[in-house]
Order: C-alpha cells, then sequence, then structure tokens
C-alpha cells in the first residue's frame, strides 16, 4: 500500500508537472489531489475524478448565475462548497478566493461580490481543467 | 477487508458533495469503520431513525435544510449520539453554534484523513469513558450538588452560573471562564470537573502566566531526559498527568504563540507529545481554561490564536466581579468568618449591622480574594465577638466606598509614586515601588500589571519571589 502512494503521488505530479496544457491554478499543491485518489482507492477512482470535476462546474455555475441575480443563499452555499473542494484538491489560491467570496456573501456586500466571482472564476476553469487532464492513476498505461 | 466494527452500528456520514463524500467514506471504511452515507438532510434523518448510529458526521449546510437543525433533531431524539459538525474554513463560527448546541467535535474543510480518524476516535474513546464512569456518575449525582462545590452566593448572576456549570459540567465541551482576578475562576473550572463524569479523575490546574515561556511547553507536555540541559529524568506533562480527567489552564491569554499553535494541534489531536519524545501518546482530557482578560481584544491585537480562540470558546463562563453580587459580599464574609475563626480557635459573633451596610458598598478591586483577606486579617488580629468596624483594616474602612450606580471608575485609584518621590532610591527599590503600586491599582492582578508594565507576567513572579526571600 505505501509502495503504491509513493508511486501515484509521484506519477500524477509528475504529469501535471509536464502537461503543457491546462496550466495549474495559482499556488497549486500537486500532491493532494494524487493524496485523494490514494485515498478513495483503485475502484472509485475514476468515477472520483469524474464526480469532482462535475462538483466543481456545478460550483462555477452557480457562482455565475448567483452573482448575477445577488442570490445571497446561492452565493453562501456555492462558496461553501468551494472552499472544500478548492482546499482539498490543492488549489490554495482558489480555496483563499472563496473563503472571501463566502465572508462577502455572509455580509451581503454587493460591490465585492462581483470583483471576486470575476476573480476566482480563471482559477477555477484551471482547476476544473487540471481535473479533466488528471489521468485514473489505477487504469494502468495507455 | 473485513471491518473489525462490523457488529457495531455504522457511522453516519451526512455530505452532500459527492466527490467529498466519497473520499471521507473511503478514509473510513479504509480505516475499518461501517459508514452510512446521506446527501441531504431528509435522507440523513431517515438514514439516523433506520441505524441508530452511534456517531454522525454531518455537514451544516445541506441543500433541502439548515445541517445545525438537523443535529438537533437527532440529539433531541438520540442525546447519547456522538455528533462532529463539519463546516468550511471561513464559517467557523458555525461550529462554534454547533458545539454549543451539543456537537461532540466539529472538522473545518478541508481536513486531512488524520483529522478526521482523530475525531471519530475521540468520539468512540469518550463514548467508552462514558459508558464506564456511569456508575460512579450516578453516586455523584447523589453526593456532589453543584451548590456545595465551593461557591457561596445566592446572587442572580451566581444562580446562573449554578446553572450553567450543572448544564455543561457532564458534556465534553470545553468551558472558557473569564473574570477579573479573584472572582473564583478555579473555583468553578473545579466545580465543572467535580459535577463531570471524569470527577473521579484528576483535576490538573497550570497557571500559564506564572511559568517561564521557555519552561511552559515541558510543564504542559511533558519532556524526555535528556531532551535538554536539566531533563535529568522523564518527566510527564500536566496534559498527561490530567489523563482521565480535566486540565485547567488558567491566565491561557498569556501563553506564548508558539505553544497556542501546539495546543491548538493537541485539542484537535488529542495526542501529547513530550519535549524530546519520538512518538506522540494519546491522552483524553477535558479542557477548562480561564483568563481575567478580554480573549476576543486578544485575538484582535494578535496575542491569542484565532483558532485556538474557536476552539476554546465553547462554553462561557463569566465570573461576576463581587462589587456586582449585591448581598453575596455579606454570605462569603460571614461564611469564611466562622472557618478562619474555627482555624484560629477564636469565637466570633457574625457581623455588626455597621459592617453589614458597609462591606456591599466597598468596590473590592481585588474580589473575593480580597475580602477573604480582610477576613482572615479581622480573625488573627481580634481575640472574637461581634465584627465591628474599628477590626477592620484601617485601609479598607477608608477607602472610599461606592453609592449604587456608582461607574467603576470614578473610584480614587492607588497612587502610583511620582517621580520625586523615587529620587534618592535605589534603582531596584524604586523599581518595587513602582510595580506594588501598579499591582494595588489593578487589584492585585499579575497578568494586568504586567501588561501595564509591558514585562511577562513571569517576570513579576519572579521579583515578587525575590522580595519574599530577601524579608524572609
Amino acid at each position: 500500500m505505501p509502495k503504491a502512494i509513493r508511486w501515484t503521488a509521484a506519477g500524477i505530479s509528475g504529469n501535471l508537472c509536464n502537461m503543457q496544457n491546462p496550466p495549474p491554478p495559482t499556488r497549486f499543491d500537486p500532491d493532494r489531489l494524487p493524496r485523494l485518489l490514494d485515498l478513495v482507492g483503485p475502484t472509485e477512482a475514476g468515477n472520483f475524478l469524474v464526480q469532482l470535476d462535475q462538483d466543481l462546474s456545478v460550483c462555477a455555475r452557480s457562482i455565475a448565475k448567483a452573482t448575477d441575480r445577488l442570490d445571497w443563499t446561492a452565493l453562501r452555499e456555492a462558496s461553501h462548497v468551494l472552499i472544500s473542494l478548492a482546499g482539498s484538491a490543492g488549489a490554495l489560491a482558489l480555496q483563499a478566493m472563496a473563503e472571501d467570496l463566502n465572508a462577502a456573501a455572509n455580509a451581503r456586500n454587493m460591490t465585492a461580490i462581483a470583483d471576486l466571482s470575476a476573480a476566482l472564476a480563471p482559477d477555477l476553469d484551471r482547476l476544473i481543467a487540471v481535473v479533466r487532464a488528471t489521468p485514473n492513476p489505477f487504469a494502468g498505461p495507455g | 477487508m473485513k471491518s473489525p466494527a462490523s457488529s457495531r452500528p455504522p457511522i453516519l456520514l451526512i455530505e452532500d458533495t459527492l466527490s467529498l463524500q466519497m473520499v471521507y467514506r473511503s478514509i473510513l471504511t479504509g480505516a475499518g469503520y461501517r459508514v452510512a452515507v446521506a446527501g441531504t438532510a431528509a435522507e440523513g434523518l431517515a438514514q439516523f431513525s433506520a441505524l441508530q448510529p452511534a456517531i454522525v458526521l454531518v455537514d451544516l449546510v445541506l441543500p433541502d435544510s439548515d445541517g445545525l437543525l438537523l443535529m438537533q433533531t437527532m440529539l433531541a431524539a438520540q442525546p447519547n449520539t456522538s455528533v462532529i459538525a463539519i463546516t468550511a474554513n471561513g464559517s467557523v463560527n458555525r461550529a462554534v453554534d454547533a458545539m454549543r448546541a451539543g456537537a461532540h467535535d466539529f472538522l473545518v474543510k478541508p481536513f486531512d484523513e488524520v483529522r478526521l480518524l482523530s475525531a471519530v476516535q475521540n468520539a468512540l474513546a469518550e463514548r467508552r469513558s462514558q459508558s464506564n464512569a456511569l456508575a460512579a456518575q450516578q453516586v455523584l449525582d447523589r453526593q456532589i450538588p453543584v451548590e456545595n462545590s465551593g461557591f457561596i452566593g445566592s446572587s442572580e448572576p451566581m444562580v446562573r452560573i449554578h446553572a450553567t456549570i450543572a448544564s455543561v459540567a457532564r458534556s465534553m465541551a470545553t468551558v472558557f471562564i473569564t473574570g477579573e482576578s479573584g472572582t473564583g475562576k478555579e473555583l468553578c473550572a473545579l466545580a465543572v470537573h467535580a459535577g463531570s463524569a471524569r470527577a473521579s479523575g484528576p483535576f490538573i490546574a497550570l497557571n500559564c502566566g506564572a511559568i517561564p515561556q521557555d519552561l511552559l511547553e515541558s510543564e504542559v507536555f511533558g519532556h524526555m531526559k535528556g531532551s535538554f540541559t536539566g531533563a535529568i529524568s522523564d518527566k510527564p506533562g500536566a496534559a498527561t498527568a490530567a489523563d482521565g480527567g480535566t486540565l485547567f489552564l488558567d491566565e491561557i491569554c498569556e501563553m506564548a504563540p508558539a505553544l497556542q499553535t501546539k495546543l491548538l494541534r493537541f485539542l484537535q489531536t488529542s495526542t501529547v507529545q513530550p519535549v524530546g519524545a519520538v512518538r506522540p501518546k494519546k491522552v483524553n482530557v477535558r479542557i477548562v481554561c480561564a483568563t481575567n482578560r478580554d480573549p476576543v481584544e486578544a485575538v484582535r491585537l494578535g496575542q491569542f490564536r484565532e483558532d485556538l480562540y474557536y476552539r476554546l470558546y465553547v462554553v462561557p463562563i463569566h465570573m461576576p466581579p463581587l462589587r456586582d453580587r449585591g448581598q453575596d459580599v455579606i454570605e462569603i464574609a460571614e461564611a469564611a468568618l466562622y472557618r478562619f475563626a474555627s482555624e484560629e480557635g477564636r469565637a466570633f459573633d457574625g457581623l455588626d449591622p455597621a459592617v453589614r451596610r458597609l462591606l456591599p458598598r466597598l468596590p473590592w478591586p481585588g474580589n473575593v480574594r480580597q475580602l477573604l483577606n480582610v477576613i482572615r486579617n479581622v480573625v488573627v488580629l481580634n481575640p472574637g465577638g461581634r465584627v465591628t468596624l474599628d477590626m477592620l483594616p484601617q485601609g479598607l474602612v477608608d477607602a472610599p466606598v461606592l453609592p449604587p450606580d456608582t461607574p467603576r471608575n470614578l473610584v480614587s485609584l492607588p497612587e502610583i509614586p511620582s517621580t520625586d518621590s523615587l529620587v534618592g532610591l535605589t534603582l531596584a527599590e524604586a523599581e518595587r515601588r513602582l510595580i506594588e503600586a501598579t499591582m494595588a491599582r489593578h487589584g492585585g492582578s499579575i497578568p494586568r500589571t504586567a501588561r501595564v508594565l509591558d514585562v511577562s507576567p513571569s517576570t513579576l513572579y519572579r521579583k515578587i519571589e525575590s522580595w519574599r526571600e530577601r524579608s524572609a
């Protein structure tokens, strides 16, 4: 088991470092996503990557929609989810921006919301792209 | 893998973000636990009713209901369930609400597998401990009512405090006691311990302001022989000594920032690693802490870690100053009079009406501690009889009395020596006069004096000790 963990962490980190596209989000910790894949294990790793992509994409859509409509409840919920997903996947700057967005939504700070939503969107897109480009380490070569 | 806990009820995980649900479930099943999952509050409640789990992990933000409400519903149905609340970084105040509503612990997302497993293991260990202590608790229920736990006073603020102690004592929640110096914070901590299922375990008190900062880590977490110069043998720290009982950390806001980080780690993992030790050790300790400062202000000034504050400030108890406790001052004075008279072999006959009128009107900057010193002084210096005004210490009778509703800051305060009065003294003597006058102005509080003089409390404790040694 420890051998497998070392292999997958090193393998995926290497894949991410070698990637021309997509660029990783700002302040990205490349060890966290491989660690999550190790934790969910070979049976679930593929499903997990699909689900993580879906959860992040839902966050992106919800934040954009809630920002347009100034829907505070939806903003609070979506930013709450994004804090956890970004942090778990290693997108540390995105996690921090999601925390700011969550605080602004709780404070109903209209002026901050639009700026924060716009600021985090590129990093969120990059994280989604990284997740989509990450291979299932247990699927074998090819 | 066959689960070692397959015969026990499963852990219920209520988390609506499916990718995170997959990760948490995998961590728990990988550690040998049976896990049932739900993605909504409605589904979670249905699973809870069907499975009656001992441990529930619940996200406080759910799509169909508030996680806090769900938690309260579950605890109302099954009060002995251990609920671990999950929230996201930035919403820690929600976790504090959850702890106040009866959660056993909380996790702040994103968290790693060590923290998740540690929270679950702590909950299980606590349940075992509660089960073992049930018989002892039934004895305690009969023998140690809270009102007999050392507090005297029937004023409205104290009645509220008795009620709070009675309700919080049996939970595992951390208690944060605030109040001026001399108001009885340690007695309050002892009452919490005495009313808990841990009453038969140790009660270890540690004054974080009285121990030099470089020794504090060793005092709290212990050290191994040879880990530093002077470590001539292994020493268990206060946290280990309090295993199975209560650790009381007084003057918590005086703790150095580096040690605050270690304390936070200790609270999160329930493990201690003595200085020089290779492996951490698991301990089962309830924390009660106290300060005479405003902890929020200490956080604002950057002197106290915000995350540690949220972790500790779960059930606050504020001990009122004696001047706000009305006739309690008479009750305490009379109880102390008879106790000290018995100890000193004297016969006293209560308080004269003039004394009874005076005592509630004094400002009592040193609170109950000051009142007890006054009564001790009366008992030692007088043969007995009824306590009259002329038996009271001179400075006390001359002290300005408070007409009702007088703001505290209008009372004249002890004078700080003028520069002229210090000329001709040695530097050491001038320093002593300044320290003593500042202490008198702050009701004898060393931490407050230390802050005014911009030195550490331990410096003052050392100086006072050296003056005592010199005069002895």
